[in-house]
């Protein structure tokens, strides 16, 4: 028996009825009636608290089916009030009428039966509310979903981003292209594949990112494409992976080129087939799914060295974005400053000085190392009750960003550790490459200092996601430029596996 | 000898329609239909032979589309025999009673089958097919059903309120039965029953409205007295028996009206 106190609204001419309704059911729904058109279109504008509409076609002495005029009008108006027929005639063509005009349910007054009609009252109320959450749930998902695309706004109106943003409207309008995004770390992959969503035949779907660096090798497979229960050790139930999840809308499939040759094949199989095989499991599942990838690394490079495959590489690049470093649209940086201080006036946040700073700084972290930045020049005003941000709250970095040439922050007798020979330091960078290699690693040794060598804080500092993203960068300046790890002696004692390497 | 069921329909056949069968070899057996020994007995009958129009409620009625339905839904391959005075009636089936020497045993022959037979020209008298779709579903003041309907309404749900929710008969009374006015409902009931109840002797719904007269008789005195009485509800007998009612109007509804009208019954 339902408890749910629906509110029905009862439309027939035989007061009679509407009374014995009311009886009947007085312990499961609440009633209010109106015997004529007139009545009912006043109760709706009263209220539109109702849970169902019980409409009755004769609503006066003639035998005209007035209630058949009514139905779409209430449907039109109140979509979502159900409507159920409650009448006296049976006839097939009727309820064929009433059904296609928008009517629920069809019942037959002679054919009364009490649990029969309280079933059709409460199945009808709840599948209109059903639908009604669904699409309050729909909206919310929609709603969030900008919220969402809020956080991440595409920032920007130097001529690089500007044709970025073109390429990116009309690439959107290619549901299935394979896009590839490039670009240094922070120089914003993720927000530019969000833009790509939200301007796309695909912005109603989910979108999914995942940063295919940070997920151990043995659990990528299972994380990208789902497995069965039982499928190994610890699957104690079946699971969806990344694709599925993104199914009808975007997988953003972050580094790339970190993945090994068996998720290469799979990635692969899925772009040529759409077929994706949770582990564990003998069936293909069929998706529909756009899927962007995005890399720092030099994926022509990792082919020819036969770490990728050529024939994923062909496929990716179908459409490749290469996004600029920050240092090479300075004209952004006072707009990404205005958005993260959320004050497009900067003279009211900060100093004319720190601005400089900031505008002159490289950024090698590219945006996400300025919007660190701009939560820590925040918190040490606020630290030094300072109602501008001078340059004394910015970090250390930005203001020494002066000194291209490192130097071993402290001497080798103090740390314990025998320290490198002057001799083999070097001072001057033979090309750019090392030079961005002496900055950054530079700011990373420095910062080793500052945070006492927690590993954590000096990623955050620079704007990495997490320790293994700065444990690759650092590795990757030593895989270029090996001799100069004797500069960098805190970088050396906290990563010795790579320094030896 | 061909047997041919004979309807004579509240009038008397000419005895000489009786004598001239006997030399077309036909055996004709006068059937009153009110009983149901003529389903049994049509069996081995060649034909059905209808004194049209047949006189009943003072009125000269047509039950030949009822026949017609009937025949063609039970015994598709008998005769529907339609014999009157009327001379002006043309059909392959019709018999005029003023000129029985003009037949012969080859016509009973070339009778036509109920499943092949032409349509019929109108027969004088009161159409019956037309009567038992008011019967069912006559609005305002012409349907039988409607007023039977909304009886069983109330006494169904109050007939669940006693039984499975167990609330005193006192208040079902006052709240449900009483405003209802069963008693003068019942009354409807039957002034419309005994209007439409002799229309339909002659027809092969005869023996079904007889039983349903029958099954009514059992809940007069309850219906009478407004519904005073809660035991018949408590037992489920005054349900049962409407039940039973509306089953037995359903088949008659389900034969001969439903998918052939839109109506409506309040």
């Amino acid at each position: 028996m339902s408890s749910k106190n629906y509110h029905i609204l009862i439309v027939d001419d035989d007061t009679e009825f509407h009374q014995q309704i009311r009886y009947a059911f007085r312990r499961q729904f609440l009633f209010s009636g109106a015997v004529n058109e007139e009545q009912l279109l006043q109760k709706l504008g009263e209220s539109s608290n109702f849970d169902l509409l019980l409409l009755d076609l004769v609503l006066d002495e003639s035998e005209a089916k007035k209630g058949l005029d009514l139905i779409p009008q209430i449907v039109s108006q109140y979509p979502e009030l159900p409507v159920i027929i409650v009448t006296g005639d049976r006839s097939i063509d009727t309820v064929v009428t009433a059904m296609k005009l928008g009517a629920k349910n069809f019942l037959v007054k002679d054919d009364f039966d009490f649990d029969y009609w309280e079933q059709r009252f409460t199945e009808v109320v709840e599948g209109s509310k059903l639908k009604q959450e669904n699409r309050e749930l729909r909206a919310e998902v929609d709603r969030r979903r900008a919220e969402e695309n809020e956080a991440y706004p595409f920032i920007g109106e130097s001529p690089q981003i500007q044709e970025i943003k073109r390429i990116l409207k009309l690439v959107s309008e290619e549901p299935d292209v394979t896009v590839l995004i490039t670009g240094e770390t922070g120089t914003g992959k993720e927000v530019a594949a969000r833009y790509l969503h939200a301007h796309g035949a695909r912005q109603k779907g989910p979108f999914q990112a995942v940063n295919l660096s940070a997920i151990q090798d043995t659990l990528l497979e299972s994380t990208l494409f789902g497995h069965k229960k039982g499928a190994f050790t610890g699957a104690s139930r079946d699971m969806e992976g990344y694709f599925s999840q993104a199914n009808h809308g975007i997988l953003m499939l972050d580094e790339i080129g970190d993945i090994d040759h068996n998720i290469q094949i799979k990635l692969l199989r899925f772009l040529e087939t759409k077929l994706i095989r949770p582990v564990g499991s003998d069936q293909d599942v069929l998706l529909d799914v756009q899927v962007v990838t995005a890399t720092h690394r030099d994926l022509a490079g990792a082919v020819q060295e036969g770490r990728f495959r050529a024939d994923l590489f062909q496929r990716l690049k179908a459409m490749v974005i290469e996004l600029p470093p920050l240092r090479a649209r300075r004209d952004d940086i006072p707009l990404l400053l205005g958005h993260y201080f959320q004050e497009p006036d900067l003279s009211r946040v900060m100093t004319e000085e720190a601005l400089d700073a900031m505008l002159e700084y490289n950024w090698i972290g590219n945006v996400r190392e300025l919007k660190n930045a701009v939560s820590y020049a925040q918190l040490r005003a606020r630290i030094q009750d300072k109602k501008l941000i001078d340059e004394r709250c910015l970090p250390a970095e930005i203001l020494n960003s002066e000194t291209i040439i490192p130097i071993p922050s402290q001497p080798a007798a103090a740390s314990g550790e025998p320290g490198p020979s002057t001799s083999t330091l070097v001072t001057t960078p033979k090309n750019i490459d090392e030079e961005h290699a002496l900055i950054d690693l530079d700011r990373i040794e420095k910062l080793l200092i500052q945070k006492n060598k927690v590993k954590k804080d000096v990623a955050i500092a620079i704007g990495l996601e997490n320790t293994d993203n700065l444990r690759y960068r650092i590795k990757k300046h030593f895989d270029k430029h090996p001799h100069l790890f004797a500069n960098f002696p805190t970088i050396s004692q906290s990563y010795r596996r790579i320094v030896k390497l | 000898m061909k047997i041919v069921l004979l309807v004579e329909g509240g009038r008397k056949a000419p005895t000489a329609l009786f004598s001239q069968s006997e030399q077309w070899g036909v055996e004709l057996r006068p059937t009153p239909v009110a009983g149901t020994d003529w389903k049994t007995a049509l069996e081995d009958a060649y034909a059905v032979m209808l004194l049209v129009p047949t006189w009943g409620a003072n009125a000269y009625l047509s039950p030949v589309t009822l026949w017609q339905q009937y025949l063609q839904m039970e015994a598709p391959s008998k005769r529907l025999i339609l014999a009157s005075f009327e001379s002006s009636f043309q059909h392959a089936n019709h018999l005029d009673l003023l000129r029985l020497t003009d037949y012969s045993a080859q016509w009973w022959e070339d009778c036509q089958p109920i499943d092949h037979m032409q349509e019929l020209p109108p027969v004088v008298g009161v159409d019956l097919s037309e009567k038992l779709q008011r019967f069912f579903a006559g609005h305002g003041q012409d349907s039988i059903v409607a007023v039977l309907s909304r009886i069983r309404l109330v006494v169904q749900m109050a007939s669940r309120e006693l039984r499975k929710m167990q609330t005193p008969y006192e208040e079902i009374y006052s709240d449900l039965v009483e405003p209802a006015e069963l008693g003068q409902k019942w009354r409807e009931w039957r002034n419309r029953w005994i209007n439409y109840y002799p229309l339909f002797e002659h027809t092969p719904i005869a023996s079904s409205l007889k039983q349903i007269a029958k099954q009514t008789d059992g809940v007069e005195p309850w219906m009478a007295a407004g519904g005073q009485d809660a035991a018949p509800l408590h037992d489920g007998s005054i349900l049962e028996i409407l039940n039973r009612v509306r089953e037995q109007l359903q088949q008659i509804e389900n034969q001969y009206v439903v998918q052939k009208l839109s109506h409506t019954y309040r």
